[in-house]
């Protein structure tokens, strides 16, 4: 299996390229520009770590906007981490005027106006999903995921922040599951196991 | 949200260090240690400029560690941040720059986001009952607690990390009301961390936890780093209703 992590000059690179080396495939490559074995990958990662802005500006300027895209729309799977799922809704109050890869339909918004969120931000840690009390995942992040599409299958923190989106070959996780050990392990088994 | 209950390493040289001596530590080394009980791990590097030797015990930690890592590393501009980012920090400590060069923290947190980037603040008993910053490069007080112009550096600080100079290493227990003062000079919204401060019995570690503002604390003493007294330590915890990540989750990781 060919794993590619597309470099945002600004994520955790060394974790995710660890984490799905150890837990996966010895095969991953990392991008930080268009190229055919990009292209002909199983697998596509956007990391986590970083700002909206600074991301949406690299992934148009290196053109890796448009492999992305490609990649998703011949049905392959794509994993977001954190800001790399932020990236793929539409925009971020993180960074106003910057645009997203539009391939959830959805915006990020500050957590200072979230509904349900009281707590510190940015709000780091462990938190435990609505539906699955004996998992928990790494947060860290001020921004959360406001979703309009409702084909997505939506999961949710227990204070009601969005945990995670899947939508067709999508998987989209604001919490990091290369350092939530076991169950980030797990989970991300799970949707190579039934994507790949 | 869980409270977090991290590992604080002191570094130098790239090998464990006491601190308040700052002696090598050779007594235990990193298979000692149960990594997956703690909620991140937090290194401190005490070297003056780190060394080829600790990014060699960077390399070799994160190509195990399954929970995040927070380096510190004498950063002065964001070139020193990257560096640390591009080994495999998922945050990092910023202490000197603080005073030295604010204007890099704006930048970095430009780059790799708010979140990523943690104030650290080394405080001292002054005269009488007020206390002072620590300045470790000159090893000597500074005249203010927090740096000149800190409401504008505060917008891109994500958490703030707090060293009590007076009782770390004693192993004496913290000086909770210290803490407490310092705090009262921090905003109420920003994530507290209580770093190395001295805490010895799990009471003080439940007492700090019990704040609202603090958000995560240390351990840093050699005692506390094995599977059962994390664990000993979460079930006061959660008698005493503190929110923290359950032991039976954490007795199914590797290790335990």
């Amino acid at each position: 299996m060919e794993i590619a992590i597309i470099d945002l000059s600004a994520g955790n690179i060394k974790s995710i390229e660890n984490f799905f080396k150890r837990n996966f495939s010895r095969n991953v490559n990392i991008y930080n520009s268009p190229s055919d074995e990009l292209d002909n990958s199983d697998i596509l990662i956007i990391p986590g770590v970083g700002n909206f802005g600074y991301a949406s500006k690299y992934l148009r300027n290196s053109k890796l906007e448009l492999s992305i895209k490609k990649f998703v729309n011949k049905n392959k799977p794509l994993i977001g981490v954190c800001l790399g799922a932020q990236i793929l809704t539409n925009s971020s109050e993180e960074a106003p005027g910057f645009k997203g890869l539009g391939l959830i339909n959805a915006n990020c918004l500050s957590l200072q106006n979230h509904p349900t969120y009281k707590g510190n931000i940015p709000r780091i840690g462990w938190c435990g999903l609505e539906n699955n009390k004996k998992s928990s995942y790494y947060f860290v992040h001020s921004y959360f995921i406001d979703l309009k599409d409702r084909n997505v299958n939506i999961q949710y923190c227990d204070d009601g922040v969005t945990a995670l989106l899947q939508t067709r070959n999508i998987l989209a996780t604001q919490f990091h599951p290369e350092k939530s050990d076991i169950d980030g392990e797990n989970l991300i088994r799970e949707f190579i196991e039934a994507n790949v | 949200m869980f409270k977090r209950i991290t590992l604080l390493l002191t570094i130098n040289d790239g090998v464990f260090t006491k601190t308040r001596s700052f002696n090598s530590e050779h007594l235990y080394t990193t298979p000692h240690i149960n990594y997956s009980s703690f909620d991140e791990v937090i290194l401190v590097c005490t070297d003056k400029k780190p060394k080829s030797t600790y990014f060699e015990f960077i390399g070799s930690l994160v190509r195990e560690l399954s929970v995040p890592l927070v380096i510190s590393g004498g950063i002065t501009n964001i070139e020193d941040a990257k560096l640390l980012f591009d080994s495999g920090a998922d945050r990092v400590i910023i202490n000197r720059a603080l005073w030295e060069n604010p204007n890099c923290i704006r930048e970095i947190s430009h780059r790799y986001g708010k979140q990523a980037v943690i104030a650290s603040l080394d405080f001292i008993s002054d005269t009488g009952d007020s206390l002072t910053s620590f300045d470790w490069s000159k090893k000597s007080k500074r005249k203010t607690l927090l740096p000149q112009d800190f409401d504008k550096v505060l917008p891109y600080i994500g958490e703030v990390f707090l060293q009590d100079v007076d009782q770390d290493g004693r192993v004496i227990g913290a000086n909770v009301d210290s803490i407490k003062k310092v705090c009262d000079f921090l905003p109420n919204n920003i994530p507290i961390h209580i770093g190395s401060c001295g805490l010895v019995e799990w009471d003080q570690y439940i007492d700090l936890l019990k704040l609202d503002y603090v958000d995560a604390v240390s351990v840093n003493n050699i005692h506390h780093m094995s599977v059962q007294a994390m664990n000993s330590l979460r079930d006061h915890c959660i008698v005493d209703e503190i929110n923290v990540r359950h032991h039976e989750i954490l007795q199914d990781m590797p290790y335990s």
